[in-house]
């Protein structure tokens, strides 16, 4: 029964989504993201994705988890990139790599 | 974070100008492990990553001269070494694991998304304040199928843009639109328990 209720709130909120003008579905939605943060979309498209962020829950979690994910990831892989790193390197590859600038001046 | 110690001072880069035998083994030492990290970033296999740092520390060397100052010397080699890995990425056979389900996010027959509720978040810098998590958040990364990796790696990290990523991987505009989203995606769905403060 609830899952009856659930189905009808989603085709409901869908169906709304897709009739109303000026209005994108989630799945429509999905597909700009990459451009909304690039800046890429026409100040019409901008305002839709805005619109539809507003009013829909499900996205609003999505986006924030999308981009505190993207944010954790940029920090891992800076933390690898700067850290300062104890490892020294392999004396074979040292040493090929000064040997073949030598024979390649 | 302590950060890796530039050592680009005038001298230094002059003895490397005239070819100073021990200045190019200072540069090899001290930027080597640096350089090798990001290679292997790029090809998750030591041997590729030390024909990768082998090529680009010979090739730096090598054209010294054309390094301007203008940014630090660890920027310069930093761009040196994912070119390296690009052009032998780009030489090699796509490979059939390459693939994300186009359905990492799920929708509804009504286009309406399916997002488990989320009761709580975690933000990125409280939760890598937590021993090792940066380790785990890494290996996530690394299980992304190659041709998604590389560029999420190209866009967000090193904040190349939606053309020049199309440029130095030979694909259109589109194609790195489309994969950076999935490639987003998939990594959003890889770090969720994180996320949402479960166990990792």
């Amino acid at each position: 029964m609830i899952k009856a209720l659930k189905n009808m709130k989603a085709a409901f909120s869908g169906t709304m989504m897709k009739i109303t003008p000026g209005m994108i579905t989630c799945e429509e939605f999905d597909k700009i993201i990459v451009d909304y943060y690039d800046d890429n979309l026409s100040a019409k498209q901008r305002r839709t994705f805005e619109r539809h962020l507003k009013i829909c829950p499900h996205c609003q979690d999505y986006i924030k988890a999308y981009n505190e994910s993207r944010k954790l990831g940029a920090l891992s892989m800076e933390e690898i990139y700067n850290d300062d790193l104890p490892e020294d390197m392999p004396e074979e590859l040292l040493q090929a790599i000064l040997e073949t600038v030598k024979e390649k001046p | 974070m302590k950060s890796i110690q530039e050592i680009d001072d005038k001298q230094f880069i002059r003895e490397l100008k005239q070819f100073d035998p021990k200045a190019q083994t200072l540069l090899v030492k001290h930027y080597g492990p640096y350089l090798r990290k990001i290679a292997m970033s790029y090809v998750k296999d030591e041997a590729a990553a030390d024909d990768i740092l082998q090529d680009c520390l010979v090739n730096a060397i090598q054209k010294i001269e054309q390094f301007s100052g203008e940014s630090p010397l660890r920027a310069w080699l930093r761009r040196i070494v994912i070119n390296t890995a690009l052009m032998r990425i780009r030489s090699q056979k796509r490979k059939a694991e390459d693939f994300i389900d186009p359905t990492t996010d799920d929708f509804d027959a009504y286009g309406t998304r399916l997002e488990a509720p989320w009761p709580q978040f975690m933000n990125a810098e409280d939760l890598l304040t937590q021993k090792d998590l940066s380790k785990t958040v890494r290996k996530k990364i690394e299980e992304l199928p190659e041709q998604f990796r590389i560029v999420l790696l190209l866009r967000d990290i090193e904040e190349m843009s939606t053309k020049e990523v199309a440029s130095a991987l030979d694909i259109n505009e589109g194609t790195v639109k489309v994969r950076l989203h999935r490639a987003r995606a998939a990594l959003k769905q890889k770090l969720e328990p994180m996320l949402r403060g479960e166990a990792v």
